[in-house]
């Protein structure tokens, strides 16, 4: 939907009702730096980015931008607002709070807020940013455009959805346990079948349960046996009970599992970043938190406050999860090498504790080891888990193995009963353990199934996105090879393209070839200039893809740095690329506006200047000239050479392209001198030419006339250019009436060569076939080409 | 694709013949799923976790079936 007219009233530089009127045409607004015409940018980016406008988030803008959005000098009680009216004479009006919040009604037809922002508009510093990209944000710049985003939004939550069942099913907890209850199998059965294992259960049951007959199922024999042991031991001798405790006390594999969790450290550590422990654990509640926000649009930064949008919180703990996806890994590593010692470490807790250890426990408690065990009592097992480092290992080892070594050394001599009930219950357990096990393993197994299903479609999906982003790219490469193809004729950079790296996932990069050696990044070799060119043609070419074709196009301030030859080629793209489409050109660049002026249809385009920035009471104002002259005239107060000098710069600008335009002819100078042509040069052939070849008549009906006027007009701007002028830019005495003078009369000369009844310059259309170029309304006509009175150049 | 009703079925249909003892209520609540909320906005994590329940329940409370449904 085109725009008709943006209004603006104390929104940004804007004073009291303001408006930018394209009319739904397309239009090239010039301003002086500050003048204030990004405001209407800022306007336009407000709506399609809910409230937000990225150039003024800092953190002294408020969390709603609240300090930034409204003029400085806004009178209480007036209203901070802006509409946007579109081609069906809806319009869309915007109230901003105090707060910063805003208020929103109509315009519904229009939709704006669902216009995407990175086809929309372009502004100075965002030229280059795609570039500067890294090749997931391309990725996700251009994701829009390529219409997957349904299908990365499914492939996402695939990704989640697979993490979620491992989540829920604790299958990889499980299978850590899975491959625990293995090894002790292997310790107690070695390379026994499962038969054999049964057959050894079977034996233990026929020695402890002579009462009972052989059940069929495995796991309730081990129960029966497991019972039977227990009764057996509850019945022992003290002494047998004791030495029984103690083996269970020896049996702990402490200095294993302190061996395990010094090794996981050691592989956190070695491939990670300073403080990562603690960064993960940020991590991964942040990741908690960005599930919890719901629907909110921001988000307040937790250290600096600043307001930040949920989306790209959320983007960012994202890529942070990707990047440190193997770290991760490593850290879960670690907390289940913690849990296990932690298990073993309250294992011992309650072995030691127990009735039947008590009298080894009583006898330790004298000797040397009391501190140990006092040690061990103090151990909050529960806070262990939270935090175990090395200072608690190296305890471990000297206060708790030398328990576990005394343990051991008490075992060796035990009765052989008991020796054979200990041996029977580890039997009875591991059997437990691996029958559980097998169980186990069939819902791992499924569990795992699933997951590698869900993964699957993932990867799927994600191929079916990387071979519909390819044919995409592939389309809108041949857009940008055009378009730099134009701002780029003959040069040695060419075949700009953007592609798909190969056996990446969500990333795009451009690629060029620089004197024909092939450049994986732009950012190896092109200049700022050519940097900025190049973000240009992309954004154009993904905003030529736009379906709606009625939608305008914003670039604001965008050829900063780019020279004067493939600044003028811009125009040329634009008439070719984006001759259906509304497009708005903001600038500060006089000379450019000037040559656009001259080079752009001025049937589809409007040109308007503003004045140069005031006071912000007075605000955003509209020059009524479409010169430039006011730029000049707001530096007569203080500095009238400068005024004198700006306005035979513009002169200089103005008078080229209208001799360009009219065909005038002018001696061949050699090299680049004729770039070098002064008003004075083309004044003095526009005087010579203009006497029989610059006519007008006032009616249809009249004869045409001689502009016996206008030359004369010409001719005073002349003189005083020639003596005034070269005062301000020499000897810098131009005193502030001879200023106002030479504008005014500057500003008169070239008004000449504008009809004052259509507004259109004389140049506007062809008239009486080849001799004549005349204005819309055929007030004014100047005869070019082979006429009388044409003068052969060349040295002439 | 969310709205393709076959390329989501060809998926399925491909995936299940990799892991044949996927269940028939699985692949048939994958294919509602893709259709719907899963390409339609990111879930939230009670969401994804209300699914990943179904999911399992369907894999170990029906029988494997080779081909989708759907």
């Amino acid at each position: 939907m085109r725009i008709k007219a943006i209004r603006l009233s104390w929104f940004r530089g804007a004073a009291d009702s303001v408006s930018l009127e394209p009319d739904c045409k397309s239009m090239v607004v010039y301003g002086a730096n500050g003048s204030g015409k990004s405001s209407f940018t800022d306007a336009v980016e407000f709506v399609l980015k809910g409230g937000k406008i990225a150039h003024l988030v800092h953190e002294y803008s408020g969390r709603r931008q609240e300090k930034a959005i409204p003029n400085t000098h806004k009178p209480e009680g007036q209203s901070v607002s802006f509409s946007i009216k579109f081609k069906d004479d809806s319009e869309l009006k915007t109230v901003v709070l105090r707060d910063g919040s805003f208020t929103r009604s109509g315009g519904e037809t229009a939709a704006m807020d669902t216009w995407d922002y990175g086809r929309t508009v372009l502004r100075q510093d965002e030229v280059a940013a795609f570039i500067h990209q890294t090749k997931g944000g391309k990725y996700s710049a251009l994701l829009p455009l390529l219409g997957l985003q349904p299908m990365e939004v499914a492939a996402e939550n695939l990704r989640q959805l697979a993490r979620s069942i491992e989540q829920v099913s604790g299958v990889r907890e499980t299978r850590v346990k899975l491959d625990e209850a293995q090894a002790k199998r292997t310790e107690t059965f070695g390379t026994d079948s499962d038969a054999q294992i049964l057959a050894r259960i079977e034996d233990v049951h026929g020695r402890h349960c002579t009462d009972k007959p052989a059940t069929k199922d495995a796991s309730s024999r081990c129960k029966e046996v497991s019972a039977a042991l227990d009764t057996r031991i509850t019945r022992s001798s003290a002494d047998q009970r004791r030495h029984i405790a103690l083996k269970d006390i020896a049996s702990l594999d402490l200095e294993g599992h302190v061996d395990a969790m010094r090794n996981a450290c050691g592989k956190l550590a070695s491939g990670a970043e300073p403080l990562i422990v603690e960064r993960l654990e940020v991590l991964q509640r942040a990741s908690v938190f960005v599930d919890r926000l719901g629907d909110d649009k921001d988000v307040e930064c937790p250290a600096c406050g600043q307001s930040i949008a949920v989306d790209a919180f959320q983007a960012h703990v994202d890529a942070e999860r990707e990047r440190l996806g193997e770290i991760i890994g490593l850290f879960d590593l670690r907390k289940a090498a913690i849990g296990t010692l932690c298990d073993t470490i309250q294992s011992l807790k309650s072995s030691i504790g127990k009735i039947d250890a008590r009298p080894w426990r009583d006898e330790i408690a004298k000797g040397p080891l009391a501190a140990s065990l006092a040690y061990l009592d103090g151990i909050d097992v529960q806070a262990l888990r939270a935090s175990c480092e090395e200072e608690e290992l190296k305890m471990f080892e000297g206060s708790l193995l030398p328990l576990i070594d005394v343990a051991k050394a008490g075992a060796r001599d035990a009765p052989p009963d008991a020796q054979q009930l200990w041996a029977d219950m580890q039997v009875v357990l591991a059997a437990s353990t691996a029958i559980a096990a097998t169980e186990q393993a069939t819902e791992v197994e499924s569990t795992e199934t699933l997951i590698s299903f869900i993964n699957l479609l993932e990867e799927g999906i994600r191929e079916e996105i990387r071979l519909r982003s390819r044919a995409i790219i592939e389309e809108i490469s041949e857009d940008l090879q055009a378009m730099w193809a134009i701002l780029h004729p003959g040069e040695a950079i060419g075949d700009v393209r953007l592609y798909v790296p190969e056996d990446t996932d969500k990333a795009i990069d451009i690629s060029l070839k620089f004197h024909g050696v092939e450049q994986d990044s732009p950012r190896l070799t092109l200049s700022e200039g050519h940097r900025n060119s190049l973000g240009l043609c992309i954004f154009l070419a993904m905003a030529k893809r736009e379906a709606d074709k009625d939608r305008p196009l914003f670039l604001d301030d965008v050829v900063v740095s780019l020279d004067r030859g493939h600044r003028g080629m811009i125009a040329e793209l634009l008439e070719e690329a984006f001759s259906a489409r509304q497009v708005v050109i903001l600038t500060h660049d006089r000379d450019w506006y000037s040559e656009l002026r001259q080079q752009l249809d001025g049937k589809s385009w409007l040109f308007k200047a503003l004045l140069p920035y005031d006071t912000p009471q007075r605000g955003i104002r509209w020059s009524h000239k479409i010169t430039t002259f006011d730029d000049a005239r707001a530096q007569l107060p203080d500095r009238p050479d400068s005024a004198g000098n700006d306005a035979r710069k513009i002169m200089d600008v103005e008078l080229a392209l209208i001799a360009e335009r009219l065909g005038i002819r002018l001696p061949y100078l050699r090299g680049d001198e004729n770039d070098k042509r002064m008003a004075h040069d083309f004044l003095e052939r526009l005087i010579a030419d203009g006497g029989d070849r610059f006519q007008r008549r006032d009616k249809a009906s009249d004869p045409y006339q001689a502009q016996t006027d206008a030359i004369n007009k010409l001719e005073e701007a002349d003189r005083l250019l020639s003596s005034w002028a070269n005062r301000a830019s020499h000897t810098f005495d131009l005193v502030r009436p001879e200023a106002t003078k030479l504008i005014d009369v500057c500003a008169k000369a070239l008004e000449c060569f504008w009809c004052s009844s259509c507004g259109r310059g004389v140049w506007f259309a062809d008239a009486e076939g080849s001799e004549w170029v005349q204005c819309q309304c055929g007030q004014v006509r100047w005869r070019y080409g082979r006429g009388r009175g044409t003068r052969v150049d060349a040295g002439a | 694709m969310p709205n393709d009703q076959n390329w989501i079925a060809c998926r399925i249909s491909e995936a299940m013949k990799r892991h044949p003892s996927v269940t028939s209520s699985v692949s048939s609540r994958m294919g509602d799923l893709l259709s719907t909320q899963l390409s339609e906005r990111l879930l939230s994590t009670t969401e994804l976790m209300s699914v990943a329940k179904e999911l399992i329940t369907d894999m170990v409370s029906t029988p494997p079936q080779g081909v989708a449904k759907r």
